[in-house]
């Protein structure tokens, strides 16, 4: 039980918020009030009411329901997007702090010019030569956002690397695949799984951002941010199908960043300040 | 130091030649032209030949290679080459979008220090108290909410319901900069400060919260100096380097355009433009904008490495210095 | 280096950074910031999203792109001919016209019309344009297939390579628009016309106008008009209920409920033949068979798409002509929306649902349909989504692929069955073009190989048939075929909408998509 005890309440709170959200989206559409993609012309644009608690959309279709599988698409496309980016870019920072040289200039340099590039644009663009979809534009953003974790796994291998006990494994025959993962890799796991939890809201954001330009999930999949905006036009007119989504983006956005916040304080309080 | 600052210089032109051939390829993969876009805009049919001929004129029937270091001869040759939409001349089109985006950059940057220094103090002083806590729950909400969302939001109460500021933000009919007021910059100004002072906010109290701990200040405190004094004296004083390099950071994010946000409002910027110049497969606006990005960004690290001298001036200058900054 | 010099060098940094950032501001913004003094007493501000760069038509010079369209529609240009509601060509800068034989076309101008440059309008100025215009323009040389023109005072004759029954209308596309070419200013895309109003200032994204007092017909009576460009409809609409804009064209479907108050403001609509249409894969296995594209065309919700999700601002089509055409809906019959019929075809065809999951099969099969079509506008994906969902009621599964890249896709055989797009159906009034560019073997826009041996044999006919009335029964003939053949169905038909506060009286829109400002607009006090 020493786990729970120096835990904090505030993470075992949050931690049960993210998995309450989590069940929620996966069982989405065993609970849905109404077929999320039955459309009923005659009751197109309803105001909220006792049946459908956050009215209708122009096709009328039941904007509760869309809102519920709609947590599915957002929140697993997200949970996909960090981890392969994480993946991938500490993969690329730990070679490059782990063999240097002319590796590491090469694959630093590749991360400039991705960091230089700008991002939407960037995922723009690979989304009109893929063609819209969620998958193409979680590739997108895998490929744009991961040497932000290069740099960070890098920064932190390099400070792992001059320390006494990995010179100590190389002395002791280990082999560079032996050192990284199981010398380099469980020492910087802590602040890197931190940062990618912290990054969940950030990337939830961009992914509705792109499916709000229009390049992520296509109609009529049922995803909060091509809601907002294929509803957009409709804001003076039926509000509430534009703030549905809304307000679901905000809210899982909201516990996923307190997540990330208590979660951080219990393995790296240090970084707190920063 | 000047020396340094030339090598830096210099690593533009390796990034600039990845940037731009990386943003080539993937528009040259992306199919479809831009005369057969503008054609479809008008919805009439036009015969092959003409097609042909117009895709000829632009040269867009060279190989990609060609059309590439084309590009590029003209570009260090100082020639941008034309819009392949409109025919104007691409700098030209560019520099009349900037001032828009430099505009709405320095209005939101300022509101955010308006915002979010004296939330920050405030914030900092009553430690733990109520203001405190109300202060930090907002900028969790302004964390947490998509900038799209708080764009859709302010629409919605200060220009529909409320009927005080202008929805759409740029002066009717005209473009760059003869189409801006600083009323139509409120909402969007409002909408980017909201999320950058959130940020800045918990940055600033946790700053103020670290120097107010230290020992210099229990010093001061127990000569009896007041507490606002050494406030202005000691503690802000202190903050400001990292409040520009904040403030850096975010110039460069925003310099870059703000597409969804210029996009909402019809704000006449150039992250606008490059928007409507992808779906356009407007090649050589895009290229523009891809080298334009890849300065500020250069500009802005090479500004944030030099405010860390002065910061530290034990900090030496060193060109393969990857720190984390992401 | 002590504390307050680092505090010194780093406001300094700062300082040096906005100083940079407005003085850069300010260097640009010279020369652009042009504002107007004070308004007329007599204005009026008319929000567009039809005039811009994106829609090729900036500027106002006729034999560029599709300027000319800008330079008929806010009164600056007029053409020989016009048209009138029925779509039928009337006279305009020319009174009459006659066939001397197939091939040549005398046309007699109207007389006492200058140029906003003071030169009179002759058949030697209508030479020069016209031969400018073929010269340089894109689509006009094919279209009119002009050999020589004669000019003798008011008199013009026209020699044409082969018969053109469609002369007179061509004619009347803006491309058509007579300008003083001797005058023409290319450096602010100044033309020198003979409309009503005069455009004092040119860009691409606003025209000024004022009016011409010169002008041979009822002078204009608004002292100065401003064109705007819009991008956005959700701009127009907010720019309308604010009144930065007295007048919109092109609001989006939504936003007319907004609109509905007689007292402030007023809406005029009439259909075009913008057309939003489906064409068959006929290289595509799945589409060869007959009961499936009979089930296709029974299977959408014409209705529900045109009254429930475009809110009433459009028209149920049957065939690719709107109402008011001689050879229009009413003259043709395709199938309407009847999900029980097309099941009952399907299945007595041998699609059914053997394996339970809702979609019909047939040989181990599926009966998947790939509807290829475009977001660029806003109807499209409406109308696919709608489809998706009603023909999914009757066992077919819609894959829906609503790209910008859609023109690259299309020319893929084999990547699509249905692609669905908009197009204006008679540009010219003439039933010609529609076949001429879609339905043809060797048509530009006839992405689906579709051919039909009996439709060759009309269209050739309808190309050399001078007579009205025969065309017509042609046009009926035609249209028919295709419909029967279940090559294309016709979704509706886009119904253009002006709003204007209701001060604003004299503007409304034109079933060719081609007049709007004239001199009958008028601003009340």
């Amino acid at each position: 039980m020493s786990v729970l005890k120096n835990t904090s309440p505030k993470l075992i709170v949050f931690s049960a918020a993210v998995i309450i959200l989590l069940i929620v989206a996966a069982l989405a559409p065993l609970i849905v009030p109404h077929d999320p993609y039955a459309q009923d012309l005659s009751q197109a644009l309803l105001n909220p009411n006792s049946a459908h608690l956050l009215g209708t959309d122009r096709f009328g279709r039941d904007i509760f329901a869309r809102v519920l599988m709609g947590a599915q698409t957002s929140i697993y496309s997200t949970l996909v997007l960090v981890f392969f980016t994480s993946v991938i870019g500490i993969f690329v920072g730990v070679a490059a702090a782990w063999f240097g040289g002319i590796i590491d200039s090469l694959l630093m340099r590749t991360s400039d010019v991705f960091l230089a590039f700008p991002a939407l644009i960037f995922a723009i663009a690979v989304a009109a030569v893929l063609g819209g979809g969620i998958q193409n534009a979680i590739l997108a953003l895998v490929a744009i956002s991961w040497p932000k974790y290069a740099r960070i796994a890098r920064s932190l291998s390099l400070e792992q690397k001059g320390e006494l006990y990995i010179s100590a494994a190389k002395v002791g025959g280990a082999s560079d695949f032996q050192i990284i993962f199981i010398e380099i890799l469980p020492n910087i796991i802590g602040p890197l799984l931190v940062t990618s939890v912290l990054d969940i809201g950030t990337m939830m954001m961009e992914l509705a951002a792109l499916s709000f330009l229009g390049l992520g999930a296509q109609p009529p999949i049922a995803e909060w941010g091509s809601m907002m905006s294929d509803n957009r036009n409709l804001l003076q007119i039926a509000p509430w199908t534009v703030f549905g989504p809304g307000l679901a983006i905000f809210i899982c956005i909201a516990i996923f960043n307190l997540f990330g916040d208590s979660l951080r304080d219990r393995i790296d309080p240090k970084r707190r300040k920063k | 130091m000047f020396n340094y600052i030339f090598r830096r210089l210099l690593q533009i032109i390796p990034i600039v030649l990845g940037i731009t051939f990386l943003s080539f390829t993937i528009m040259y993969f992306a199919g479809g032209n831009a005369v057969e876009i503008l054609l479809e805009n008008q919805g009439l049919a036009v015969s092959q030949e003409v097609l042909n001929q117009k895709i000829h004129e632009l040269g867009l029937d060279r190989p990609f290679l060609v059309q590439y270091f084309d590009w590029l001869i003209g570009f260090f040759s100082g020639d941008l080459g034309r819009s392949y939409v409109s025919g104007n001349d691409v700098f030209a089109v560019f520099t009349s979008k900037l001032p828009a985006t430099i505009i709405l950059t320095l209005i939101s940057l300022l509101l955010t220090l308006v915002i979010s220094i004296p939330l920050g103090i405030y914030s900092a002083l009553k430690h733990n108290k109520l203001a405190d806590y109300i202060i930090r729950a907002a900028t969790f909400i302004g964390n947490s909410l998509p900038n799209f969302f708080v764009a859709l939001l302010l629409i919605f109460i200060f220009a529909i319901s409320l009927g005080w500021l202008p929805a759409i933000s740029s002066k009717i009919g005209s473009s760059g900069l003869s189409s801006l007021s600083l009323k139509g910059a409120l909402l969007p100004s409002f909408t980017l400060a909201i999320a950058m002072s959130s940020k800045y906010i918990r940055q600033i109290r946790a700053l103020i919260l670290d120097e107010l701990s230290k020992d210099y200040i229990s010093g001061a405190k127990a000569r009896g100096i007041p507490k606002a004094s050494i406030l202005i004296k000691d503690v802000l004083k202190n903050s400001w380097l990292m409040i520009i390099t904040l403030l850096a950071l975010s110039a460069g994010d925003l310099l870059g355009g703000t597409a969804i946000i210029e996009t909402i409002f019809q704000w006449d910027g150039v992250g606008k433009l490059a928007v409507d110049a992808i779906e356009m497969r407007d090649y050589p606006i895009i290229q523009m904008y891809v080298v334009w990005m890849a300065f500020i960004y250069l500009f802005i690290n090479l500004i944030t490495d030099l405010s860390y001298v002065f910061i530290d001036p034990r900090v030496k200058l060193n060109m393969d210095r990857d720190d984390e900054r992401a | 280096m002590s504390r307050i010099t680092q505090i010194r060098n780093g406001l300094g940094i700062l300082a040096v950074l906005l100083a940079c950032l407005v003085s850069c501001a300010l260097l640009l913004s010279t020369g652009c910031a042009q504002q107007e003094g004070q308004s007329s007493q007599n204005s009026f501000v008319y929000g567009t999203t039809g005039y811009g760069v994106d829609m090729s038509d900036a500027g106002l010079n006729p034999h560029k792109d599709y300027s000319g369209w800008s330079c008929v529609r806010y009164g600056v240009g007029e053409t020989l001919f016009k048209f009138n509601e029925q779509m039928q060509p009337e006279p305009w800068l020319a009174t009459e016209f006659k066939y001397l034989d197939d091939k040549t076309c005398q046309i007699t101008l109207r007389d006492g019309v200058k140029f906003s440059s003071g030169r009179a309008l002759d058949a030697q100025a209508v030479k020069d344009c016209l031969e400018q215009l073929i010269a340089i323009h894109d689509r006009a040389p094919h279209d009119l297939n002009i050999e020589s023109i004669d000019a003798d005072k008011n008199i013009l004759t026209i020699h044409t390579k082969e018969p053109n029954p469609s002369l007179i209308n061509y004619l009347c596309d803006p491309y058509g628009a007579i300008v003083d070419v001797s005058a023409y200013d290319k450096a602010d895309d100044q033309v020198a016309g003979t409309g009503p109003y005069i455009a004092k200032s040119v860009s691409d994204t606003e025209i000024s106008l004022e009016p011409n007092p010169d002008y041979w017909g009822e002078k204009a009576k608004v002292g100065n008009v401003i064109v705007s460009s819009f991008t956005d409809g959700d701009a127009l609409t907010a720019a309308l209920q604010t009144g930065e804009i007295q007048g919109t064209y092109g609001l989006p479907y939504a936003s007319y409920a907004l609109f509905n108050d007689t007292n402030k403001y007023a809406t005029n609509s009439t259909n075009t033949s913008r057309v939003f249409f489906g064409q068959v894969n006929c290289n595509s296995e799945i589409i060869k068979d007959d009961a499936v594209r009979t089930a296709l065309a029974l299977g959408i919700d014409k209705e529900g798409f045109v009254n429930t999700l475009l809110n009433g601002h459009g028209a149920v089509a049957t065939g690719p002509f709107p109402e008011n055409f001689d050879f229009g809906k009413n003259k043709v019959k395709a199938e309407s929306y009847d999900p029980e019929k097309a099941k009952k075809i399907l299945e007595d065809a041998g699609w059914v649902d053997s394996d339970g999951d809702g979609i019909r099969d047939k040989d181990g099969k599926k009966l998947v349909i790939r509807w290829l079509t475009y977001p660029g506008r806003m109807e499209l994906p409406l109308l696919a989504e709608s489809a998706q969902y009603s023909l999914k009621q009757i066992g077919i599964e819609v894959e829906v692929n609503s790209t910008s890249n859609h023109s690259e896709i299309r020319k893929d055989k084999g990547a699509w069955d249905v692609y669905v797009s908009a197009i204006v159906a008679a540009p010219t009034g003439d039933p010609q073009y529609f076949f001429t560019t879609s339905c043809l073997k060797d048509s530009a826009k006839n992405f689906g190989d579709y051919s039909n041996p009996e439709l060759e044999k009309l269209a050739k006919q309808l190309s050399t048939e001078f007579d009205p009335q025969k065309r017509s029964e042609l046009a009926i003939k035609m249209q028919q075929i295709i419909l029967d053949d279940h090559a294309y169905f016709f979704a509706s038909h886009l119904n253009m909408g002006i709003v204007t506060d209701s001060h604003v009286s004299g503007l409304n829109p034109h079933p060719s998509d081609y007049y709007e400002i004239s001199s009958d607009l008028t601003v009340k006090e």
